[in-house]
């Protein structure tokens, strides 16, 4: 066993191919809100494919940056579901989705200020407490900044420093937000806590212009970032599980697969480089 | 709260323009206006697609940007509850019905035919695994998946703007299969009563009873009217032996 994991989102669009065995992950992950409360005809299939295969849990409104209370209500339903499945990774975004309480469903960016830092780290402490366990929160792709006091990178290492979650590093983020904000995209992976790096994210996305991509999850993933991904692996200590994010916009799943295949290629190369290390 | 009141300011007047597509004064010089918008499109879009998929027959039915209208407002001015996206279009419900759009637009039809499609979804995506059925006496209970919905006009009939001059009381029983399939019944009164005491847990003898009690004509047939409807609940696994 290489210990290599690579996984693919479960969306209900793959539901043919996962339980046919057409697709085969290693692990599968699931935005933990699309799920929670759904009995049925999906409750059925959800089961069926979480049976066979790890899960991995990648939440969507915990909204880690808003500034009233933790919904504790909210994730005690999110606890039930870490415990049915035997979740190991519970990860969210840095960022916010809802204000006062009211939702809008959307990865909202945040400021990044020493005040927000200081709220960020005790609202993970509260969630890490409440779970018993280590959250991981992900680097998202942002458009734009408001009066920042210091750059994303600082940003990022001050609340892993400080709260002590993991580190979701969505590499294709890393590019889309160096080409729309202009940082080299190397310095930045030097620069992230690496050894607090819990779980990767691989994805497309779409170019607007030369210096504007969205990161959308419904394209390929672009020969660039599989090189980014090789190179924050050499940098990388650990092996940690790597997902396939394709949210729409689905491929035939051959091509599906040949995407899982590249993933696990680079991955192998890594680790037969740390066992002769 | 750690937030100061000027971090507080950028993340309130952010959400805000998300959410109503308008900048507070005090922001104007804050926010990159073009890649603000990308946000603001992703949220309207995001929510927009939800309520489509939810109600595909008040989308296609409501002509001349209705629709968006009534979205749009909704977005602005709605307090969305759920952190769950896929029970949002619950909350559409409410909020048209308090807004008044039906009577605003001249859509009676309205406000049952997005309960008619929600309850569609609402019973295919029901919980039942975790049901207890341990207090029905009879040993005979009602398929906690199955739901009886009143309405105004028979969307469930008739094409929606062909049920306009349709006003009255009508039945629907909506239902799930033990093979996940929802299936609708039109119901006359008196099985929508008959159905409404099953599910309160009353026995078939004493809803006969009762009627026995009220009305003396024609005993026979109603009460073989009742228990052919018993009957059918049964084979349909609406009503389930124990
Ligand atoms: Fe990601």
């Amino acid at each position: 066993m290489d210990n290599i994991n690579i996984g693919l989102g479960f969306r209900r669009e793959l539901t043919e191919a996962f339980l046919t065995g057409e697709v085969n992950p290693d692990f599968i992950e699931v935005a933990p809100e699309n799920w929670i409360d759904i009995g049925g005809y999906w409750e059925h299939v959800f089961n069926k494919i979480t049976d066979e295969k790890p899960l991995i849990l990648h939440g969507l409104s915990l909204s880690i940056g808003s500034p009233e209370d933790i919904d504790l209500n909210f994730l005690k339903k999110i606890k039930k579901m870490i415990e049915d499945y035997n979740v190991n990774i519970y990860s969210e975004h840095l960022s916010f989705a809802k204000f006062n309480n009211a939702h809008l469903y959307d990865l909202l960016p945040l400021p990044f200020r020493y005040d927000a830092v200081k709220h960020i780290v005790d609202r993970i402490n509260r969630v890490q407490d409440f779970l018993k366990m280590q959250i991981t929160l992900e680097n998202v792709s942002y458009y734009t900044t408001v009066e920042p006091e210091m750059t994303e990178s600082e940003f990022i290492n001050e609340i892993v420093k400080h709260s002590g979650c993991g580190l979701l590093l969505d590499v294709n983020n890393v590019y889309v937000n160096s080409v729309n904000h202009g940082y080299n995209m190397h310095e930045f992976i030097n620069s992230m806590p690496l050894d607090s790096v819990r779980y990767i994210h691989m994805a497309g996305h779409k170019k607007i212009s030369e210096d504007f991509i969205i990161d959308t999850h419904g394209e390929p993933v672009i020969g660039e970032v599989f090189d980014l991904f090789d190179y924050t692996l050499n940098k990388m200590k650990t092996n940690v599980p790597v997902l396939l994010e394709r949210d729409f916009n689905f491929p035939e799943i051959n091509e599906l697969n040949e995407e899982l295949a590249s993933l696990r290629k680079i991955a192998k190369k890594h680790v037969a480089h740390e066992l002769f290390i | 709260m750690n937030y100061s009141s000027e971090t507080l300011n950028i993340i309130s007047g952010f959400y805000e323009y998300c959410k109503t597509g308008e900048i507070k004064s005090a922001g104007e010089s804050l926010y990159d206006k073009e890649k603000i918008a990308v946000y603001r499109d992703l949220v309207v879009n995001n929510i927009k697609n939800v309520l489509i998929q939810a109600y595909p027959i008040t989308y296609a039915t409501l002509k001349d940007g209705y629709f968006d209208k009534i979205v749009n407002e909704f977005i602005s001015l709605h307090f969305f509850e759920t952190p769950f996206l896929w029970k949002m279009p619950e909350e559409f419900i409410d909020f048209v019905a308090q807004s008044k759009y039906g009577e605003k637009y001249n859509i009676p039809f309205l406000d049952d035919l997005l309960l008619f499609e929600w309850t569609e979804i609402e019973i295919h995506t029901l919980k039942t695994t975790d049901c207890d059925n341990s207090q029905s006496k009879h040993g005979l209970y009602i398929n906690r998946a199955a739901k009886l919905l009143r309405l105004n006009y028979p969307v469930h009939l008739f094409a929606p703007f062909a049920t306009v001059n349709k006003y009255g009381h009508y039945f629907l029983l909506v239902y799930r299969t033990a093979d996940f399939d929802v299936k609708f019944a039109d119901l006359q009164i008196l099985h929508a009563y008959v159905f409404e005491k099953l599910k309160d847990n009353f026995s078939v003898g004493e809803i006969l009873k009762e009627f026995s009690e009220i009305t003396s004509i024609e005993k026979t047939s109603l009460e073989n009217n009742i228990l052919d409807f018993v009957n059918v609940l049964l084979k349909e696994e609406i009503l389930i032996k124990k």
